[in-house]
């Protein structure tokens, strides 16, 4: 492998992609800047004359949903699928990529690189801005918001693994489009499937939370009482109709495969760009 | 360097499409010259190209350029020739200074003093996006990069079609500066038969999948000719020596493949030279035998 000619690839994909990632980041960020205003708001602006209780209760629902954007938007984006290949296919690039002197294993490894790079200062804005959400919210950024973090990375690599292993099969923008129409109808199943196992086990905690009701409106008080002094856990239990400790118990078992999982997502991700990026046009004439 | 005496061989070469095939095609390119590759519109001259460059697999055959397998020494190979295409391959949001900091990652050998000459010489310009360029403009550009490089083998596809006769011109005068090295080759497919008839010094003729002619240009214009005569005269030829014949309200004329021996046999007919574009026309039309 050319260091030189990966640098090149570097340069061209990133030139290609950097309108879609920092656009994303922009955005992400003027969020987080509308966030901050309402805490500006209330500690010196018109929300500060509300009271105390209710004061605490948009203060904690504020960061609350801060923190899940921020947690999540920087690492999606720098997740996501940024349209270099339809681009490529679109300006005939791609055709002619394959008279030039690369080998997969470069190609491969120039979209890696960038992808890591991205990913890395998606990673890094994230935990920068849940760690500020987190000190608003009275608490601090842990080894397990880092692994939760992880786990949110981890879904986006593995959603950009499923789509790469449909769209980067395409040579031509007819292919393109049925590739990902596939795509996204595999993954409409996907969250069919999913989504009715998830209902079903609601459907079951459900039943046993009508047998104790009085358990569920009890967090729910405690909520409504005093939400400034909700922990993570209060919080859990309200959605998830009192399994908190249950889920947290899992989670933390769970949270540190982490690691490996995103280990392994990397090199699938490597592979299944090598392996689609390898060249042979189809057999349809008209593609070539 | 190789010292192999073909820039291309291609040896028995099939390639099976749905309606479609590259039928055992066998020519070579010699090595210091330009072959016109010609054939109209779907004859396999693009299916040819990217069976050379090893775009698509084959059903049969080896390919040999530069005295290296086609897809064993894919890299080295790729190293060493460039390729221009009829369309522009470069995203409109680079310019010519971007792709000129691109390939020199990806070529070992590229020089940008040779690539800054050629931007000049062709005058354009290092900080314009590329989809401000005009069509004769990016054409410009995808050669300057081919040639930047040092690449033994230039291989083209229609990549002079649909540019005006002066971008033409100017082009083609660089491809005869480029051959003034003899270790330099040109494989150009057109339908435009005016420019390789210009420049070519062998033409090789591809209709329907098969290869009808291959060999030096003069050879073949040399071998055919046109018979201009009525059509009663035309009743006396014998169908054997003509590639097709033309029915006029005049009269007929008739290709013959070999103009010396034809010369001979009609001692009384005149036979007229015929241009590249005349025999493609005549080759295209052998299995009418008779058209108008």
């Amino acid at each position: 492998m050319r260091t030189e000619r990966v640098k090149a690839l570097i340069r061209r994909e990133w030139k290609l992609s950097k309108k879609f990632y920092l656009s994303g980041f922009a955005a992400i960020f003027g969020i987080g800047l509308v966030f901050l205003l309402f805490e500006l708001s209330m500690q010196f602006g018109n929300l500060k004359s509300l009271r105390s209780d209710e004061l605490g209760a948009i203060r904690v629902f504020v960061w609350y949903i801060s923190l899940t954007v921020t947690a999540y938007g920087p690492v999606a984006v720098s997740a996501s699928e940024n349209g270099t290949h339809k681009k490529d296919i679109q300006a005939k690039w791609l055709k002619y990529s394959y008279t030039l002197p690369v080998t997969p294993n470069e190609r491969a490894a120039a979209r890696m690189i960038l992808l890591l790079c991205i990913q890395a200062v998606g990673f890094l804005l994230s935990a920068g801005w849940v760690t500020f959400s987190l000190k608003m919210l009275g608490s601090h950024f842990s080894i397990y918001a880092f692994l939760i973090l992880l786990v949110i990375l981890d879904i986006g690599l593995l959603m950009l693994l499923i789509q790469y292993a449909f769209i980067l099969r395409a040579r031509d923008m007819k292919s393109y489009s049925a590739l990902q129409t596939k795509f996204t109808v595999t993954m409409i199943g996907a969250g069919m499937f999913f989504g009715m196992l998830i209902a079903r086990k609601m459907k079951h905690i459900a039943e046993e939370v009508k047998q104790d009701e009085s358990k569920y409106l009890g967090f729910m008080q405690k909520i409504e009482e005093a939400p400034e002094k909700a922990i993570l856990t209060d919080w859990l239990n309200l959605f998830t109709f009192g399994h908190a400790e249950q889920i947290i118990s899992t989670a933390k078992h769970l949270l540190p495969l982490a690691i490996p999982l995103t280990v392994v997502l990397y090199v699938l991700l490597f592979l299944v760009i090598r392996r689609n990026l390898k060249g042979a046009w189809s057999h349809d004439r008209s593609a070539v | 360097m190789n010292d192999c005496t073909n820039a291309i061989e291609i040896k028995g070469v099939t390639k099976k499409y749905d309606g479609f095939t590259l039928d055992n095609i066998s020519f070579d390119v010699p090595r210091g010259s330009i072959m016109g590759f010609i054939g109209q519109n779907g004859a396999g001259k693009t299916t040819t190209i990217h069976s050379i460059l090893n775009l698509i697999p084959l059903n049969a055959g080896e390919i040999s350029i530069l005295g290296m397998d086609h897809i064993r020494d894919e890299q080295a190979i790729k190293e060493r020739i460039a390729v221009v295409f009829d369309e522009m391959p470069f995203h409109d949001v680079f310019t010519a200074a971007d792709m000129g900091r691109i390939f020199k990652g990806l070529y070992p050998l590229w020089d940008d003093a040779v690539y800054q000459e050629k931007l000049e010489r062709f005058q354009l310009p290092q900080k314009k996006k590329i989809g401000q360029f005009s069509k004769g403009m990016k054409m410009k550009l995808q050669i300057a990069c081919a040639l930047s490089h040092g690449a033994e083998l230039l291989i083209m596809d229609e990549a002079t079609t649909g540019l005006d006769p002066v971008v033409r011109s100017e082009i083609l005068d660089m491809f005869l500066e480029y051959l003034q090295d003899e270790g330099h080759s040109i494989l150009m497919s057109s339908h435009i038969t005016s420019d390789l008839e210009k420049i070519a010094d062998s033409v090789t003729f591809i209709d329907r999948g098969k290869i009808l002619l291959s060999g030096y240009k003069d050879d073949v214009l040399a071998s055919h000719g046109i018979i201009k005569c009525t059509k009663g005269d035309y009743r006396e030829l014998d169908p054997a020596d003509l590639v097709s014949t033309r029915l006029t309200d005049f009269g007929a004329e008739a290709m013959v493949s070999d103009k010396a021996a034809a010369a001979r046999k009609y001692s009384g007919m005149v036979i007229d030279p015929a241009a590249l574009d005349e025999i493609m026309v005549y080759y295209v039309n052998r299995t009418k035998k008779e058209w108008s």
